[in-house]
């Protein structure tokens, strides 16, 4: 395989409940061919806060992180991709999520890593809440998704 | 009529996750919006600009599907349709 979107990667696109497994997914997306591995983790960082909640819009979500898998499926050679986002409370440390992909070189796995953590980041239908001694904030969110850019979205 | 209005984040911790509507006109996704948050309200103040539009960073969905932005006057919404308010996304 060294054409994109000759065969889709390997690999899900899941929001879950579930604490992530993240040695079976990175162990899993090992591949003869592969000479690259790209693999990051979010993590909930010590901030001063006590735990954060992680709030989707759940089938919109799912599907979001569906079509981002599709997209950067298609568009780059990987081998294997992995995209696994947490929902609901985490505590410091707690992996928020996951992203693997592997691939024959390591240009296209970073390139498609990175495509894929910035699509999540600007247009799947999740939230975080920091909660504190204080009480709780919301993450300040992707203030660059207007209107217009949805319908370029929905047109494209 | 009955349309379902989802929030989410902090309209959510306001409001609660579902707030139910009672429409008797024809209404778009920004009339329900109007119905949902007057004017003095916390989510007035959250939802719309000085002139009384929509915050641009602010979407929409209708069953799911993300409207456009034309759509928001446009659409006549149906009994039973939910209108979900998606402030801006923060995942990753």
């Amino acid at each position: 395989m060294g054409t994109p979107g000759e065969t889709p990667p390997r690999g899900r696109a899941v929001i879950t409940k579930e604490p992530i497994e993240v040695d079976r997914l990175i162990m899993g997306a090992h591949n003869p061919n592969s000479g690259a591995m790209v693999t990051f983790l979010g993590i909930v960082r010590d901030d001063g806060i006590l735990s954060i909640e992680v709030e989707a819009f759940e089938d919109v979500a799912q599907r979001d992180l569906e079509e981002i898998h599709e997209l950067v499926g298609r568009k780059y050679p990987v081998h294997c991709l992995e995209i696994i986002h947490r929902t609901g409370q985490l505590a410091i440390g707690e992996t928020i999520l996951l992203i693997v992909v592997s691939s024959s070189h390591r240009k296209e796995a970073f390139s498609a890593f990175k495509e894929a953590l910035e699509a999540i980041k600007a247009r799947a239908a999740i939230w975080k809440k920091e909660y504190t001694a204080d009480g709780g904030r919301w993450i300040k969110g992707n203030l660059a998704h207007e209107q217009q850019a949805t319908r370029e979205e929905v047109d494209s | 009529m009955k349309i379902r209005l989802r929030l989410f984040a902090r309209y959510r911790d306001i409001y609660g996750d579902m707030k139910e509507l009672e429409v008797t006109d024809p209404c778009s996704p920004l009339g329900i919006l109007r119905l949902a948050f007057p004017r003095g309200t916390e989510g007035h103040t959250l939802s719309f600009d000085e002139t009384g539009g929509l915050k641009r960073h602010l979407i929409l969905l209708i069953n799911q599907r993300r409207l456009t932005g034309a759509e928001y006057e446009t659409l006549i919404l149906s009994e039973g349709d939910e209108l979900a308010l998606l402030p801006p996304v923060a995942g990753g």
